[in-house]
């Protein structure tokens, strides 16, 4: 085992940082250590090998991918309306909906650990890591579930996203639940809407990289629809949006 | 360079959107390395290249102009490129297979071949170790500078190198024999 004040030395001199001094006396050891000359010799050569480790240029799709996938700059604010007017059906089909797997595959789910928040209005729970809140617009699309049982998997999609990773998953259990899991480096308001009902979920931002999940229990309504929509939204604007369906489910009260 | 960077993001987040294109073009070579360095997988590196930026321009408003915006820049870079290694968990780590920039035991033969097998011993480092390694030789940062990046006192900044680089000799050796022998 080599002294560490002699290894020291020897970093140092890698490193460009040992003094006249030092180097007189790394010398010294050098001159009567074999072994200490042999250690110098290899990490020298790592140190040359790691300096000698090419750059390798970025493929020129980098650059094209980055600027593609930039949201409008926060001084550009893109105005969307929150809701539709009530004139407008909320069940339009989305401008670029997500590719849905149709797996049919019975999963296990298991209940949540993190505690459970939020029942508001007309009895929405939301089970997440964080705070959750939710506002309701008239008749909501969803309302109370209870956690744990195993349910089928109807509809699972993907939600990735600039400063957004996650998935949405429909699952037959007792009718149709929603779960939304979301790691969001922004404050989201997540909105539900499907069968004529609409709802807003908000998601806050996790800058740790931490997830949370957002737990539904669909309406009739929306499960009579056939299909469900979620519009992710940051500060204003659209920033995400998916769809699941669900037309083989059945609806509450069937098997 | 500090001062050209920070007048770019002064104009980013006055909506000049070309400002950012720049600050792109300056930093993604280093960015696109330091991700390849630690992921070892080209096409990893750029995807996470891509998100590395893309989280840079969404999160301009909160970058405090007292510190430098390469070093904020390389922080998120280290950690998006960790965070994904651990998500995808490397086989290295857990099945002892090799990534795709190690070379076979013939090629460590020729010399050319010498940075390939370096490559290879680095992704066996632990992240901490290989950090370090990336951001002195692939970045080129100062010691004062990496300690900024990871927020840790120089002197563990050291600490960490030579403990890297004593550890990469012992890898290379038990794979290929001593270092730098003929």
């Amino acid at each position: 085992m080599t002294d560490p004040r002699l290894l020291s030395l020897l970093h140092a001199e890698l490193d460009g940082d040992l003094d006249e001094v030092g180097q007189a006396e790394l010398a010294s050891h050098l001159a009567a250590d074999p072994a200490l000359a042999r250690l110098r010799a290899e990490l020298a050569a790592v140190n040359a090998g790691l300096a000698a480790l090419p750059a390798v240029e970025p493929p020129a799709v980098v650059l094209a991918d980055i600027l593609a996938g930039l949201p409008p700059l926060p001084r550009e604010p893109v105005v969307v309306p929150l809701r539709a007017p009530a004139s407008a059906p909320t069940t339009a089909p989305l401008a670029a909906p997500v590719t849905v797997m149709r797996s049919r595959r019975v999963v296990r789910v298991w209940a949540y650990a993190a505690s459970l928040l939020a029942v508001v209005g007309a009895g929405v729970l939301l089970q997440q890591s964080g705070l959750l809140t939710a506002e309701l617009a008239g008749e909501a699309a969803g309302t109370l579930v209870q956690p744990g049982a195993p349910a089928e998997l109807l509809d699972s999609v993907p939600l990735e996203f600039p400063g957004i990773s996650g998935r949405a998953q429909a699952f037959r259990d007792e009718g149709v639940r929603l779960d939304i899991e979301l790691a969001n480096a922004e404050d989201l308001r997540v909105v539900v809407f499907g069968g004529g009902t609409e709802q807003v979920l908000a998601a806050p931002r996790h800058t740790d990289g931490a997830s949370q999940q957002l737990r539904l229990k669909l309406s009739a309504a929306v499960i009579a629809a056939g299909r469900v929509n979620l519009r992710l939204e940051a500060q204003g604007r659209v920033v995400g949006e998916a769809s699941l369906a669900f037309s083989e489910a059945a609806a509450p009260g069937q098997k | 360079m500090s001062d050209e960077d920070a007048e770019l993001v002064q104009q980013c987040r006055a909506g000049n959107r070309e400002a950012f294109t720049v600050l792109v073009l300056r930093h993604q070579k280093t960015v696109y390395n330091v991700a390849l360095r630690v992921l070892g997988h080209p096409e990893d590196a750029r995807d996470a290249t891509q998100n590395v930026f893309l989280k840079v321009f969404e999160h301009l408003d909160s970058f405090d102009p007292r510190h430098r915006f390469f070093s904020w820049v390389y922080r998120i870079a280290l950690n998006e490129a960790i965070n994904r290694r651990s998500r995808r968990q490397q086989p290295t780590e857990l099945t002892g297979e090799e990534p795709d920039l190690v070379p076979g035991p013939e090629a460590v033969v020729a010399g050319e071949q010498t940075g390939k097998a370096l490559e290879g011993a680095l992704q066996r480092l632990v992240a901490e170790q290989r950090e370090v390694v990336v951001l002195r030789h692939v970045a080129e940062l100062s010691y004062e500078e990496m300690a900024e990046v990871l927020q840790v006192p120089e002197k563990t900044v050291k600490s960490r190198l030579h403990s890297a680089r004593m550890r990469l000799r012992e890898l290379l050796a038990d794979e290929h024999g001593p270092v730098g022998a003929p």
